[in-house]
């Protein structure tokens, strides 16, 4: 049943069990906007991959609800806008490449004429040599298979697209091809949801990320927008009794906070003890500028070294369950 | 039903060489008499006992559905604007037509062989439905089961029916060997769904009774299967 054909993914509280009575999804509500790029990350076994199994229709929640576009996950009209690729690549093996993505062009009734010049199209467009093309599925590597899959669920232009692990054994040139091509889709509109252990991969394409654990979201964190989604830098000033570069002068963070200013950063934690300084900033040309700036201050500089990312930070921050390893 | 689906099944089947192998051994033992009757000069000898369509719809059907569940490829395709029960039906269609196109291809031999057209047809038709009903079976009992099991389920179910049957013999007590050879005749349809003409062909009557057994038989393997994929929970969370 349509609900509102405007509307993007909503979960409302989605409980899902397997044997054993232990919850894999605990009350587990999310809104995901149309348009929207959105990161599930989580510890192993905080039900990532149920809650990828419920969104698709494949597992059936004990109670709750999802609407995709505002039609259950089951719904044929709902799957015609959906495109998948799964962590484990369970293909049919004894297909070669073009066979495969021809069976799923069928599948997706996409038009008969159109069918060799799509599949032909998505091989070049995840980079995958002609080649490929009669080569059977088995004699695939891992990277191939994932480039295949990847052009599996963007045959059909879907509205939604879900990726399990999409970079998962993907060479370097393929991760920035899988990242331009997610970037193209979601220009045209397509809504991604995206699990993955690869936080700078979650980081650089995703609005926001879900944090799971033990079945339920713990945060939700918008990601590019405030200091907080900045990369972090952190600088280690000599002390003033041990430096020698001629005309160094020790800063107080107010100076330190408006020379960050200048430079189009932000000083996020004053000097400790230690003389470390904590600083936000956009991209390499911020903190090229930022240590610039410093320098130009007379700043006794010694040290500066790019922090963990935001997500990895919410990771080692985030409360570990008891008897997790550390 | 998927026309692609239909077409890939068939595909696939044909793609094992395991299954080819098989499929071509039962053709030619089902052909070697009517070969030897052509090479012989024997022509016109008759029609030889055939039960060679069961054993193609062993052969094609074999783990249908399981198989595919085992190996997750459902995984992707289910994401596709298919319903589950097309994707049964189209599966299952697949490996019924393929059984039975492959359970003609001795009669062609016995035609060349100078048998009547008339009965080589009745026999052909036979052995072309004891395929069907074999596919009907094994796509059942293969959405119950994962991989192959299926056909450890097919040949448990013929072992316990020749127990019943050994029963039947020599069993002491009238209610026993008679309990047996009724469990025994109402069990084997289930399993080996089967309608014969020739009786038909050399005058017997004609029996809707068991019409309606076979084709009841093969319905409810079919519902079963749809029913069981239609609520199978793929799960694949390894998370």
């Amino acid at each position: 049943m349509v609900t509102d054909s405007g509307a993007g993914i909503v979960v409302r509280n989605l409980v899902k069990s397997y044997g054993g009575g232990k919850r894999a999804l605990d009350d587990v509500s999310l809104d995901i906007a149309p348009g929207e790029a959105v990161g599930i990350i989580g510890p192993n076994g905080a039900g990532k991959t149920t809650f990828f199994g419920c969104l698709l229709g494949h597992l059936r929640p004990q109670s709750g609800s999802i609407t995709i576009g505002g039609r259950s996950p089951d719904a044929l009209l709902t799957k015609s806008e959906v495109g998948f690729l799964p962590e484990r690549l369970l293909f049919d093996r004894w297909m070669t490449g073009a066979r495969f993505l021809t069976h799923h062009h069928a599948l997706a009734n996409l038009p008969l004429e159109r069918r060799a010049q799509d599949v032909n199209e998505a091989f070049a467009r995840v980079g995958l040599d002609p080649s490929a093309a009669s080569k059977s599925l088995k004699a695939y590597s891992r990277g191939m298979l994932q480039r295949i899959g990847l052009a599996q669920a963007l045959l059909a232009k879907p509205r939604w697209l879900f990726l399990d692990e999409p970079a998962s054994g993907v060479d370097p040139a393929g991760v920035l091809l899988f990242r331009r091509l997610l970037a193209e889709a979601r220009a045209g509109g397509t809504t991604i949801v995206l699990n993955s252990h690869q936080l700078e991969q979650v980081e650089r394409i995703c609005d926001r990320v879900a944090f799971l654990r033990e079945g339920r979201v713990e945060s939700i964190e918008v990601l590019h927008a405030g200091a907080e989604a900045r990369r972090h830098l952190r600088v280690r000033f000599a002390a003033a009794s041990s430096y020698a570069p001629a005309g160094a002068v020790a800063l107080g963070p107010d100076r330190l906070s408006s020379i960050a200013a200048e430079a189009g950063s932000e000083l996020i934690h004053p000097p400790n003890p230690a003389r470390e300084a904590v600083f936000a900033v956009a991209d390499d040309t911020g903190a090229t500028r930022l240590l610039a700036a410093l320098l130009a201050a007379g700043a006794p500089v010694v040290e500066a070294r790019s922090e963990e990312g935001r997500l990895e930070r919410l990771f080692l921050d985030a409360p570990k369950a008891p008897g997790a390893p550390s | 039903m998927n026309r692609e689906i239909f077409l890939a099944t068939i595909e696939q089947r044909l793609r094992s060489p395991v299954r080819l192998a098989l499929a071509g051994a039962f053709v030619l033992f089902a052909a070697m008499p009517y070969v030897l009757a052509i090479l012989f000069k024997t022509a016109g000898a008759g029609l030889a006992p055939a039960s060679h369509g069961g054993l193609l719809g062993l052969v094609f059907a074999a783990g249908v559905l399981g198989q595919e569940f085992s190996s997750g490829a459902p995984q992707i395709t289910f994401t596709r604007p298919l319903p589950r029960w097309v994707w049964v039906l189209s599966r299952g269609a697949a490996v019924a037509a393929l059984a039975a196109v492959c359970s003609l291809l001795p009669f062609g031999a016995a035609l060349l062989a100078g048998n009547a057209p008339g009965e080589v047809a009745i026999a052909a038709l036979d052995q072309a439905l004891a395929a069907i009903g074999t596919s009907a079976v094994l796509v059942g009992l293969s959405s119950l089961v994962p991989g192959l099991t299926d056909l450890a389920l097919v040949a448990g179910a013929n072992i316990g029916l020749q127990i019943l049957g050994v029963v039947a013999q020599v069993a002491q007590k009238d209610t026993v060997r008679q309990g047996a050879q009724w469990l025994k005749d109402h069990a084997a349809p289930w399993f080996s769904p089967t309608l014969e003409f020739t009786a038909l062909y050399h005058g017997a009557g004609f029996s809707p009774h068991a019409v309606l057994v076979y084709a009841s038989t093969a319905l409810f393997w079919f519902v079963v299967a749809c029913a069981m994929v239609n609520r199978k929970e793929l799960s694949y969370a390894t998370d």
